[in-house]
């Protein structure tokens, strides 16, 4: 399940929305979350070794990017008389 | 009997799918199996879990309407996945970590065992919700509508 590619956003009484390239967010954050993952990794080894219960570091690390593909197809839409906003996740 | 096969023969027994639904889940679990025999070594992959038949019958969306009486209007959609990746997450959170948020969390009323919480148990919650529907109408006129599809 990918990241969300997309967010289009929308507040009050602007006519149009905007879409915000989530895609650039994650290309600009890839370099940290595979540091992450690296250190995730290596962890994960350094406790196997010493023969931890837990040695999970790199399931969560992915489990945690597996999590921000799940909010794909969230949609809120509120209108009122004062206030309209629009957030679609795509 | 597989898990997945059970669960599909307890859907049909709760009337949940037509016999047809429970034939044709039957038959994809089946030719995934032969499919899935002939790979050795494939490996799960983390990021999207298992897609079986069952798990594409799901409800997918939990929406929440309220249409106010002063026509306000409120629609929001929520994708399941994002609950069953959230549990899914609580089972790798570190002991410690999570002997501290269940303590937090009994203190504040909410005694639940997040570690506790299984695949096929979550899958069961996502698939009790198909059929949980709640409509309230005030005396304004104002309605709220949940469900899941």
């Amino acid at each position: 399940m990918f990241p969300p590619l997309l967010l289009y956003m929308r507040l009050n009484s602007s006519r149009r929305g905007i879409w915000l390239p989530l895609f650039l967010l994650w290309l600009l954050l890839l370099p940290l979350f595979l540091l992450c993952l690296a250190v995730a990794v290596v962890a994960d080894v350094a406790l196997f070794l010493v023969g931890a219960r837990y040695h999970h570091c790199t399931l969560l690390t992915l489990r945690s990017v597996g999590l921000l593909g799940a909010m794909r197809g969230t949609v809120v839409h509120v209108r009122s008389a004062e206030d309209l906003v629009d957030i679609e996740i795509v | 009997m597989s898990e997945e096969r059970l669960r599909i023969l307890n859907m049909l027994a709760s009337g949940k799918i037509s016999a047809a639904e429970a034939e044709s889940l039957l038959d994809a679990l089946e030719s995934r199996g032969s499919d899935a025999s002939g790979k050795a070594g494939s490996a799960k992959s983390v990021f999207t879990g298992e897609r079986t038949p069952l798990l594409e019958a799901l409800p997918k969306f939990l929406h929440v309407k309220v249409d106010g009486d002063a026509g306000e209007k409120v629609d929001v959609k929520v994708p399941l996945a994002l609950v069953r990746s959230g549990l899914k997450l609580t089972s790798l959170i570190p002991p410690q970590a999570m002997d501290g948020i269940n303590e937090h969390m009994a203190e504040r009323g909410m005694s639940i065992d997040l570690s506790s919480f299984k695949t096929e148990d979550i899958d069961e919650l996502i698939e009790a919700l198909r059929e949980m529907e709640v409509n309230v109408t005030g005396k304004d006129g104002e309605k709220v509508r949940v469900y899941c599809e």
